[in-house]
């Protein structure tokens, strides 16, 4: 096992390399000149340079030769767009003057108390509905919840929202249309956006693990189970939720990023500052090093995620522990 | 009741049973009026080559099919005096496990990847007698120690991967006698094993039937088997049960051409050199079966009659893309299963006086005295089995 | 369920040609038992028509013309007031018809983009393995990293507000000169570019497996060459999972362009399903149901009707499931 574990650590520096390269093709190479396009025509080269400056704009793409000769450090040659962003010294953001890691830690928690709740309530559903249509296959129940998670998954998300945000919130007025306050208040702006992540994406996982479900139920050790004499509902709630936790656990940890991630247009469409309406912000705000450090924060964060979930799974799983 | 009486009186008893699975095509119905009786301590072998819905029998008797899409269609299940296919589910849960037990063909997948062997054990013991966990434990080590599982303490708190494809088979074993069933239905029991481990665990069922006087339901493919183990074989092809007989009697004089065919295809001692029989074609689709006897497609000795009768009473037909004349007779009616000779039933219009056979229930009670290694077989010689074969 | 593809053990061309001709037929037959999938495929047909009529000049006219006052209801008075009217009173049923172009153009587009660039790269690298197929399992790797809709604002953000040489008509005069990129463009880009990993993947493994196959190994034995073998004998055998991917592919574009435009990062100067949508943001409060309900309306029948397409092709179609018969 811990064979496999160093092999699936290995294997991941490349991609991490690769998508430092990515982010930084995307956001330098191809990029406009973001200094420009954040101080607006009208700005004077002085201004430009200070704001380059500022930026981390002005240092060298990939190595810095002369600087290293000049200053005589080792330091000052590898002080270049790249290896900031590799080594994650991200530029202070303009917009709010304030460091990424600090915006991260001031923004992240908001999209937290959205978004583990949601998510927590949405598995919970998700496992219970499954269980109970795939025991209950083809009846009535079954072929309800077939048909609205195609429905869910026609229809925009951003559509179910608003369907929801005017419901609630303008018809029967039970929530407040939009906006936030930290601490307890949270609760009763936190409430609508939990219910919005559940209503369009309840349909999707219930079908999703109702599939697992099913692939668990047709296993030979449920003929077991039930030639020994079990219930049907023993057999469902010990021996196939044990095996069907297996992907759920390593599901989870795949998703833990996009947790702190937040839902950009759920965020954007209640006004919630958290991580996605931060990065929406930091767009209109053309606050690159803000979209820069999250997009690859975020990659980062899901890629160690993946390793996490995949050496979860050899750990869980007590299958896949002889490899 | 004394002993004797009880010994007389069938323990399970599967009367005219008809098994449906509804699919996209309509229903197909890989079980038709089937019956059989086993007596305590008797084995009872079910042989037919896959498909031909000996499986299906032996998962219908503890109503064990998926439903839907399968249902058992007609006829009834007699254990001990009451009708199983009439028990609520919960009744019926009493009777799985605890009074019929159950041994699959796949011991790689048939345990719970997830759980220890032990839970798995102990959780059927606990299920069927009240007892604390802790004696539930201590019941299944013994039954490990019964099924000859070195260091059965150890291995309690094992997972099923840890163990090789004939462990697993010991311990689904250990599982299915823990709670002392007066039946254990065996599907294929050694079919995915290799040949050494097969002999030992056919010879541990052997020894775990003597110890505790059960009866097994055996079903299988492998005539081997059948010639070791069984006092008793049906032998099914497509969905009915053609022959049945002692073993002796199937061995020594079989009357249906597939049960001469299967002997036919088995290789035998002292008959070097020669080509094995097979028999043409392959087991019809339950979906597709043919009109009249479901083997004349496949079958020589319709053939051959019809080669002697006048060309009115025969019709030509398409097998396995050549075609053959065979009897009208054959390719249009069904011929149920009769008493063809005392204690000896097939189904076959080309045996002599079939017409004149009566139609009764197979009953046989016979069980044979001592269980012989090899089953020696008049002219058709002494049937190889996996283990002789093995060592030579 | 097996997991063997239709077995085809054939050298000769025009056998193999043979096969997949039927292959497709078998696929249509079954197809065509499904009632529901031959009701999608003609929804599906319909907004293609519409689509394809919506570049007709007197769509560009409709949707700039006020037929009433702003935020008038539905009414059956006129087909132009039969959706309402907008903030400024341009009728919602042709915004909502031309809504179909602007559909249209991603859909295609972007499918074409990321299709073909997954395809190429799968069938290279299942192909010819070794390095070449570490360094392009290595890229999608890396960009399926990269959660999907920040790397398409990525790229959105990379390429917005940025000079391209571009292809404009002046004064009727048709030259090329350095513009803004047109948002529907940048969407196309941003979507094809980020979405080929999906089939990539799929056609990679998929390849792998063909490539070991007596058929192919028979025909390179023959001396076949490279490219007749991956065109003839190759491309057939996995192009089924092109024809899923794209009507699966086809909602997730549908439904990107709806966020992306939400995000302002999308449509803007014209209508489009996503801007209708984007617009009622704030239009629903005040009671204004008639543009998001008729936009939601037109993305949801079309989506439903893919992704149930989408579903019956796959059992047509896929060979492992085609085992199971």
């Amino acid at each position: 096992m811990w064979a496999y574990i160093v092999r699936r650590i290995l294997l991941t520096i490349p991609t991490v390399l690769g998508i430092v390269l990515l982010t930084f093709v995307l956001f330098t190479l191809v990029s406009k000149d973001p200094a420009r396009a954040y101080a607006g025509k009208q700005a004077n080269e002085t201004t430009l340079r200070a704001i380059r400056h500022k930026m981390g704009l002005d240092k060298k793409p990939f190595f810095d030769l002369e600087g290293a000769r000049e200053k005589h450090s080792i330091k000052a040659f590898f002080d270049t767009q790249f290896f900031d962003l590799l080594f994650f010294r991200f530029p202070q953001s303009m917009r709010y003057e304030d460091s990424v890691w600090h915006l991260l830690k001031t923004k992240g928690p908001v999209s937290l108390a959205i978004q583990v709740p949601a998510f927590l309530i949405l598995l919970g559903l998700e496992l219970a509905i499954a269980l109970y249509v795939a025991n209950h296959r083809g009846k009535t129940a079954d072929v309800l919840v077939t048909t609205i998670s195609i429905l869910g998954m026609s229809i925009p998300a951003l559509s179910i929202y608003l369907a929801a945000q005017w419901f609630f919130g303008a018809q029967l007025q039970i929530f407040p249309v939009a906006g936030w306050e930290g601490g307890f208040y949270a609760i009763q702006f936190a409430a609508l956006p939990i219910l919005c992540v559940i209503f369009s994406q309840l349909g999707w996982g219930a079908r999703f693990y109702r599939t697992v479900v099913l692939d668990e139920l047709g296993s030979d050790y449920v003929r077991t189970a039930r030639a020994k004499g079990l219930p049907q509902r023993e057999v469902m709630l010990t021996h196939v939720l044990r095996n069907v936790m297996i992907p759920v656990v390593t599901n989870t940890v795949a998703a833990l990023p996009f947790l702190l991630l937040g839902a950009l247009v759920l965020e954007h469409l209640f006004q919630i500052p958290g991580m996605g309406e931060l990065i929406v912000q930091s767009i209109f705000n053309e606050d690159r090093s803000v979209v820069m450090g999250l997009v690859y924060l975020t990659s980062i964060a899901y890629c160690i995620a993946l390793l996490l979930s995949d050496i979860l799974y050899s750990v869980v799983d007590p299958r896949v522990s002889l490899r | 009741m004394d002993k004797q009486e009880k010994m007389d009186q069938a323990l399970l008893e599967v009367r005219n049973m008809t098994v449906g699975f509804d699919t996209e095509r309509g229903q197909i119905r890989p079980v038709r009026n089937l019956s059989i009786s086993i007596f305590p301590g008797q084995t009872v072998a079910l042989v037919g080559e896959s498909g031909c819905g000996k499986s299906v029998t032996a998962l219908s008797v503890l109503r064990l099919i998926p439903q839907p899409p399968g249902r058992i269609l007609d006829g009834e299940v007699w254990l001990e005096g009451r009708n199983l296919l009439s028990l609520e589910e919960r009744q019926m849960r009493q009777v799985r496990g605890k009074e019929i037990a159950m041994i699959f063909q796949e011991p790689m997948t048939s345990l719970n990847p997830v759980f220890t062997i032990g839970d798995q054990i102990a959780e059927a013991v606990m299920l069927h007698q009240h007892v604390s966990s802790r004696q539930a434990y201590e019941i299944a080590e013994q039954s490990l120690r019964d099924v000859g599982i070195a260091d059965p303490g150890r291995r309690l708190y094992e997972y099923p991967h840890q163990m090789s494809g004939g462990m697993r088979q010991r311990v689904m074993i250990a599982m299915a006698l823990s709670c002392q069933p007066k039946l254990l239905i065996a599907d294929e029991p050694t079919t995915a094993l290799d040949v050494t481990i097969q002999a030992q665990i056919l010879e541990l069922l052997r020894k775990l039937q003597r110890e505790k006087g059960m009866s097994i339901l055996l079903i299988t493919h492998d005539l081997g088997v059948v010639a070791e183990n069984a006092d008793v074989v049906g032998v099914m092809y497509a969905s009915r049960i053609v022959e049945f007989a002692t073993v002796e009697d199937l061995f020594d004089n079989p009357q249906h051409p597939y049960t001469e065919g299967l002997f036919k295809s088995v290789p035998r001692l002292g008959h070097r050199g020669q080509r094995l029989d097979t028999i043409p074609g392959t087991v019809p689709n339950p979906a597709r079966f043919p009109a009249g006897c479901k083997f004349h497609p496949r079958c020589t000795r319709t053939r051959q009659a019809a080669m002697k009768e006048h060309p009115s009473e025969t019709v030509e037909i398409k097998s396995a893309g050549e075609t053959a004349n065979v009897l009208r007779l054959c390719a249009q009616e069904e011929p149920v299963l009769r008493e063809v000779k005392k204690g000896h039933w097939a189904a076959c219009h080309l045996i002599d006086d079939f017409k004149a056979a009566p139609i009764t229930p197979p009953v046989l009670q016979h069980r044979r005295e001592v269980v012989p290694r090899t089953v020696e077989g008049g002219d058709k010689g002494i049937l190889v089995t996996a283990k002789e074969e093995f060592r030579q | 369920m097996s997991m063997m593809a239709p077995s085809i053990s054939v050298v000769p061309d025009s056998d193999v040609a043979e096969i997949s001709r039927s292959l497709w037929g078998d696929a249509w037959k079954r197809l065509s038992r499904r009632p529901s999938a031959m009701i999608c495929m003609g929804i599906v047909a319909v907004y293609l028509l519409v689509g394809l009529a919506s570049f007709l000049p007197v769509f560009d006219r409709k949707i700039e013309q006020a037929v009433a006052d702003g935020y008038q209801g539905p009414s059956f008075k006129s087909f132009d007031r039969l959706l309402g009217t907008d903030i400024q009173g341009f009728p919602v049923i042709w915004r909502l018809l031309y809504g179909t172009r602007v559909a249209l153009l991603i859909t295609i587009f972007a499918s074409v983009l990321s299709l073909g660039i997954g395809v190429t790269l799968g069938i290279v690298a299942g192909y010819f393995g070794g390095w070449i197929d570490d360094i392009i399992t290595w890229l999608f790797t890396t960009v399926s990293s990269v959660p999907w809709i920040l790397l398409m604002i990525a790229m959105v953000y990379a390429l917005k507000g940025r000079m391209f040489p571009w292809f404009v008509i002046e004064n009727r005069r048709p030259h090329f000169a350095w513009a803004e990129m047109d948002p529907t463009v940048m969407i196309i880009l941003a979507l094809g570019l980020t979405d080929w990993v999906g089939i990539c993947r799929l056609i990679r493994g998929e390849v792998l497996k063909h490539r070991e196959r007596d058929y192919v190994q028979a025909a390179r034995a023959a001396g076949v060459g490279t490219g007749r073998i991956l065109s003839r004998h190759i491309l057939p055998n996995v192009f089924h999972l092109v024809i899923i991917s794209f009507s699966l592919g086809a909602v997730a574009y549908v439904q990107a362009e709806v966020v992306l435009t939400f995000l302002g990062l999308g449509i803007t100067g014209r209508p489009s399903w996503g801007r209708m949508i984007d617009d009622a943001k704030l239009e629903l409060l005040r009671g204004v149901w008639w543009q998001a309900v008729a936009a939601t309306a037109a993305i949801g029948i079309l989506c439903l009707a893919l992704n149930l397409l989408g579903d019956a092709l796959r059992d047509a179609l896929d060979p492992r499931l085609r085992g199971a018969d």
